[in-house]
């Protein structure tokens, strides 16, 4: 009895220790705050999400049955199927899930203040985010593990199923090319960032050939070596920088750095794993876990104050990093850390194969969604920790601020963001770089808020810490290129296949050479579209990247809705819809905007048609050099309106298609086939 | 009954491995020689062979953004 009483007041002061911080963040007017207020605010939210929501989740709404065995328990063959423990797995999972997204959009979000962007990454995560990740691995864990695809084909059909492959190929198109690009805007221009980048790739082939040849097998070992070795690169890369030659060979045009990632993406996905891919793919998974650590530390032991305000005027839409209105765009500009469909590819891949029981699966897919949840948080933090004027001056880009410090300066005041010219300079040189204008793709600017925090809880000099964390990110990007190109390849492959068989051999070298090719040119002309973008590509391409990512979690959620109904559980279904619903709400409208509205800003068709004027009259628009140029950015607007419009069409193709079984089950009463793999008990004691 | 430091030791090994995704032969090798005793298990080599083409060959994604 008493135990019942110590967690009810328990659970009431985590309540109130939440409902006090987001008092705090949203009354609070003009005066700095501390971070620890957006921690507090988010830690108490999912503590609370995760005792109460989840719960219900698992026992009420889906049934969790730890009598059940497991896939992993059933087929357990030390390969795929292999019971693991929950805290080892729920690091096996993170690992998988987290990546630069949930880092890059609430930098971009910090625009409009740090509120907005704060409570949709609290309030998302809670209700849409983690609640996709957990059903969509409780329905795989019922089916042997089966993929998104394989599920939708099964439990919608065949149409729904089509619907699904195209989604997940066009978004890891668009996700490829737009991450690329956050590099290469890191890169460019930087030697001593492309310096310890390119150097990754001589170390990756030397770990690839010790791990195979030299000692067999040994993969912590040969992970060692490789991060010494990256270590020393960077620190080597200062010195590259300031080598009158050197520095010369490594400082590279934006689009020389696509070019050189476009063949890297291409020799990566057909050169043998263990060469390339799997050594970084380990460099990779082992810096970016001790990074977030770190941070999560650091930020925790600095507790910096926030500068930005909580609103800022650009909640009109007029901001220079991103355009359109908070709805919907704030909505899919923070994908990840909120909501993020890529992971209902996840949940339904390696680790619900891997769970030994049931009810662990709301540790591992609610609980692991948080946990990237909070990595977005850290993010928000590094970026409004930083001067906000010295924010803009890194976001915006030089088509809105000009290309040197004074005219970037004057025009950052005159925006109410007091910043000097001699300011912005002066941290250009702390962080040893050429200049920190326009430096967008939100890469560099989590890097000025890592170094910002790290350089006063750990010491050492900005440049060097600003560099570990360009480092960290861009090693990590480079793994979703090359893992993503493959994995493109083999979708492909799969489709073309259905054409002409000799296509889909995966092991028939012109097959998977052509294959790469048509992956790595499609990201490619994405990427080259974006580089050579007036407004620094992240602009036009980031809510691609967002829409796409997002109708990828409205494709899983309407899945699992579908399963829900099936299992004759539909009273539960608002848990699905709801998150469902809002995000056909943000996608659709945004998809409408990109392409429809009327301000050049935010319409690709808009912007085609001045652009079009302008080539009927003669005249250049913008940034363009030459009537080329002018034909190029009609041809690109006209393709991105396109592709919007693929994405639209195939989310409300699987909708349709689902809404028809619906329709099936609740309403002309048919009985439905539920695909779940047959009732097993566990041998599992206790 | 407390458990040993080397048992602890070879655990958390075990749990790295398993976090970052690498092969781990000794488990491999533990298992082979329960589930079949009459065959000889892969070498060391041929094991993270066959590992990394199961891994990256079966294509889904390993990694998300």
């Amino acid at each position: 009895m008493s135990k019942k009483i110590w967690s009810i007041l328990l659970w009431t002061a985590i309540s109130v220790l939440g409902a006090v911080a987001f008092a705090v963040l949203a009354l609070n007017n003009g005066e700095t705050i501390s971070a620890a207020w957006l921690i507090v605010a988010a830690v108490a939210t999912y503590a609370v999400a995760y005792r109460f929501y989840s719960k219900f989740m698992a026992y009420k709404a889906f049934g969790l049955d730890d009598r059940r065995a497991t896939p992993a328990e059933v087929h357990n063959d030390g390969k795929d199927y292999v019971p693991t423990n929950k805290w080892v797995l729920l690091g096996h999972h993170f690992a998988a899930i987290a990546g630069a997204g949930p880092l890059v959009g609430p930098i971009l979000a910090a625009q409009m203040g740090y509120l907005p962007g704060t409570l949709w990454i609290i309030i998302g995560v809670v209700l849409a985010g983690a609640v996709q990740d957990f059903v969509i691995l409780f329905v795989s864990m019922r089916r042997d593990g089966r993929s998104l695809g394989q599920i939708a084909r099964d439990e919608i059909g065949p149409v729904g199923g089509v619907f699904a492959l195209i989604g997940v190929l066009a978004i890891m198109i668009i996700l490829i090319a737009v991450l690329a690009l956050v590099v290469v805007n890191a890169l460019k221009g930087s030697p001593w960032g492309m310096f310890t980048i390119a150097m990754t790739i001589p170390i990756a082939l030397l770990m690839g050939v010790y791990m195979r040849y030299i000692r067999p097998g040994r993969v912590l070992e040969g992970s060692i070596i490789g991060i010494v070795l990256l270590l020393l690169s960077l620190w080597a890369g200062q010195y590259v920088a300031h080598d009158p030659y050197w520095s010369r060979v490594f400082t590279l045009e934006g689009t020389t750095i696509a070019k050189l990632m476009v063949l890297y993406g291409f020799l990566a996905s057909i050169l043998p794993v263990w060469l390339l891919l799997a050594p970084r793919d380990y460099l990779s998974s082992f810096l970016k876990i001790g990074t977030v650590v770190l941070l999560a530390i650091g930020i925790l032991v600095v507790l910096p104050p926030i500068q930005m305000p909580k609103l800022t005027r650009f909640v009109d839409g007029t901001g220079p990093v991103f355009s359109g209105n908070l709805f919907p765009f704030l909505f899919i500009t923070i994908a990840c850390g909120a909501v993020s469909g890529f992971h209902s590819l996840v949940s339904s891949g390696t680790t619900p194969k891997m769970i030994q029981r049931e009810s662990q699966a709301r540790m591992i897919g609610y609980g692991g969604m948080l946990l990237e949840s909070f990595v977005a948080i850290m993010a928000m933090v590094a970026a409004t920790a930083i001067t906000p004027g010295v924010y803009f001056a890194m976001n915006s880009p030089a088509a809105v601020i000009g290309s040197d410090a004074v005219t970037a300066a004057a025009k950052i005041s005159q925006w109410g963001f007091t910043v000097d010219a001699q300011t912005i300079t002066q941290w250009a040189k702390d962080v040893g770089e050429n200049t920190i204008l326009s430096r967008t793709g939100g890469a560099p600017t989590l890097a000025v808020g890592m170094a910002h925090i790290f350089s006063q809880f750990l010491g050492g000099l900005k440049a060097f810490w600003y560099h570990f964390a360009i480092l960290f990110e861009a090693v990590f990007i480079l793994t979703t290129i090359d893992a993503g190109t493959r994995v493109g390849r083999f979708m492909l492959q799969d489709l073309l296949g259905n054409v002409w068989k000799p296509l889909g051999r995966t092991e028939s070298f012109g097959a998977n050479v052509l294959a790469s090719a048509l992956i790595s040119l499609g990201w490619g002309y994405f990427l080259y579209q974006g580089v050579t973008d007036p407004l620094g590509g992240i602009n036009t391409l980031w809510p691609l990247f967002g829409i796409s990512n997002q109708m990828l979690a409205g494709i899983a959620l309407t899945v699992a809705t579908t399963v829900l109904i099936k299992m004759g559980r539909a009273r539960y279904s608002w848990i699905t819809l709801v998150p469902l619903i809002w995000l056909l709400a943000v996608t659709l409208t945004a998809g409408w905007q990109k392409i429809f509205d009327p301000k050049p800003s935010v319409g690709f068709l808009a912007h085609a048609e001045v652009i079009a004027r302008g080539i009927e009259a003669g005249q250049l628009v913008g940034t363009a050099k030459s009537m080329s140029d002018m034909y190029k950015m009609l041809f690109n607007d006209r393709i991105d309106a396109i592709v919007t419009g693929i994405f639209i069409l195939v989310v409300l193709g699987v909708l349709i298609d689902a809404l028809r079984v619906w329709y099936q089950v609740l309403i002309a009463k048919k009985k439905p086939e539920l695909k779940e793999t047959p009732f097993v008990p566990s041998s599992l004691q206790g | 009954m407390k458990e040993s430091i080397g048992s602890r030791l070879v655990r958390l090994r075990t749990a790295i491995k398993t976090v970052f995704g690498m092969p781990d032969y000794e488990a491999y090798l533990e298992r082979h020689r329960r589930v079949h005793p009459e065959k000889e298990p892969l070498s060391r080599r041929e094991y993270y062979a066959e590992y990394l083409k199961h891994r990256y060959e079966s294509g889904g994604p390993t990694r998300c953004c």
